[in-house]
């Protein structure tokens, strides 16, 4: 094994997770190789001296600040769900729901209106001026199918007052 | 009818009831409350320390620690052993950590990393070596500054790989386990750290 290939594999070497066939061919390396041996050496001082770093100790009564805090965030997480089940108990729940559903047919039934006067006001804008005057002194002008049939109406209207004419 | 498979037992649904502390985990989920003082009592200093090395700050590390074992506490009613105890705690541990240092970043570094009173380190730190003389007792204080320095230097994964190697003494197998990656993957982060502090930390190995 080269050296190059030893110098990788010597940090993973130190902690014995080599596999087997590598953990010989590293050893069996390091018997013959000076540069290597003193690889292994500055990493294994300066993983020493990580131990530099000494522990902390708790500071004591952990376990009863524990209780108190845990007590503290138990009484504001059961604040929030005692209100979140008060929104929701069926004697606010019912009422509310039936006024959204009554707020959404009301909606619904507005827009269903509106539409055809929509599309009433866009077949008007493609109509001739002459043709417009007529419409506008029918009482059905809000219905498109009237609008769409105007000849027929122009006669029939020609129709009603036929005597007048005639005279 | 074929084709079914058969049922395993209990023990083989969750193998790692034999671990005391999982056992110990269950007890707590059925009540017992004494259980779960037994398990932090066991694990408090440890987890503390973990959150310490990350943090590098002591007050941090007490807030992160009581926090990770109010995640645990939460956790038991719907606990299921899926890995050993210490692994899923320390996992919990990491993942704290690193939240806490991600809603920390916009802070100024030094507000981040510093505080640690000498006094406090003085009476809290484990007081196991004799400083012969004041001049190596200044000198091991500056290499244990530089070691803190090294190790909070290394990017979030390598340093979680170190301290879970160097201080908790977590195999491959189960560092694997609590950074949710292949031992493949934590053989090149201890690969890269280890580099690292060999380079930072050179000037103060006797060659």
């Amino acid at each position: 094994m080269e050296c190059q290939k030893v110098k990788t594999l010597i940090p993973i070497f130190l902690d014995h997770e080599l596999e087997p066939q590598e953990t010989e061919a590293v050893k069996e390396h390091l018997g013959n190789c000076l540069s290597c041996r003193k690889e292994l050496k500055l990493y294994q001082e300066s993983w020493a001296l990580l131990s530099d770093w000494k522990d902390l100790e708790p500071a004591p009564g952990y376990v009863s600040r524990f209780w108190t805090k845990l007590a503290t965030e138990r009484s504001f997480e059961s604040r929030i769900l005692e209100g979140i089940r008060t929104i929701l108990a069926p004697q606010r729940l019912t009422p509310a729901l039936a006024t959204l559903s009554v707020i959404v047919f009301v909606g619904a039934f507005v827009f269903k209106q509106y539409l055809p006067t929509r599309e009433a006001e866009q077949a008007l804008a493609k109509m001739a001026p002459e043709e417009i005057e007529f419409v506008q002194n029918i009482e059905l002008a809000q219905h498109i199918d009237v609008i769409e049939n105007i000849d027929v109406i122009e006669d029939l209207d020609i129709l009603e007052n036929l005597d007048t004419l005639e005279s | 009818m074929r084709g079914n498979p058969v049922p395993p037992l209990f023990s083989q649904r969750q193998p790692y009831t034999s671990d005391p502390d999982v056992i110990l985990m269950l007890e707590f989920q059925k009540g017992d409350k004494a259980s779960f003082e037994k398990l932090m009592e066991k694990y408090y200093k440890r987890i503390l320390n973990f959150a310490y090395r990350f943090t590098r700050n002591e007050g941090t590390a007490e807030d992160l620690t009581q926090e990770v074992f109010i995640k645990v506490y939460y956790a038991g009613a719907s606990y299921r052993p899926q890995a050993k105890f210490q692994t899923w705690l320390y996992t919990i541990a990491k993942n704290t950590c690193l939240n806490e240092m991600r809603r920390n970043q916009h802070k100024d570094v030094s507000l981040n990393e510093t505080f640690e009173s000498e006094e406090s380190e003085l009476k809290r730190q484990v007081a196991d070596e004799k400083i012969e003389n004041p001049s190596t007792g200044l000198l091991r204080k500056e290499v244990a500054t530089e070691v803190k320095d090294a190790i909070h230097s290394l990017p979030e994964n390598q340093r979680t790989a170190v301290i879970l190697k160097r201080y908790e003494n977590l195999s491959y197998k189960n560092i694997a386990k609590t950074m949710n990656c292949s031992v493949k993957a934590v053989k090149s982060l201890l690969n890269r750290a280890k580099e690292n502090l060999k380079e930072k930390l050179s000037p103060f190995i006797d060659t």
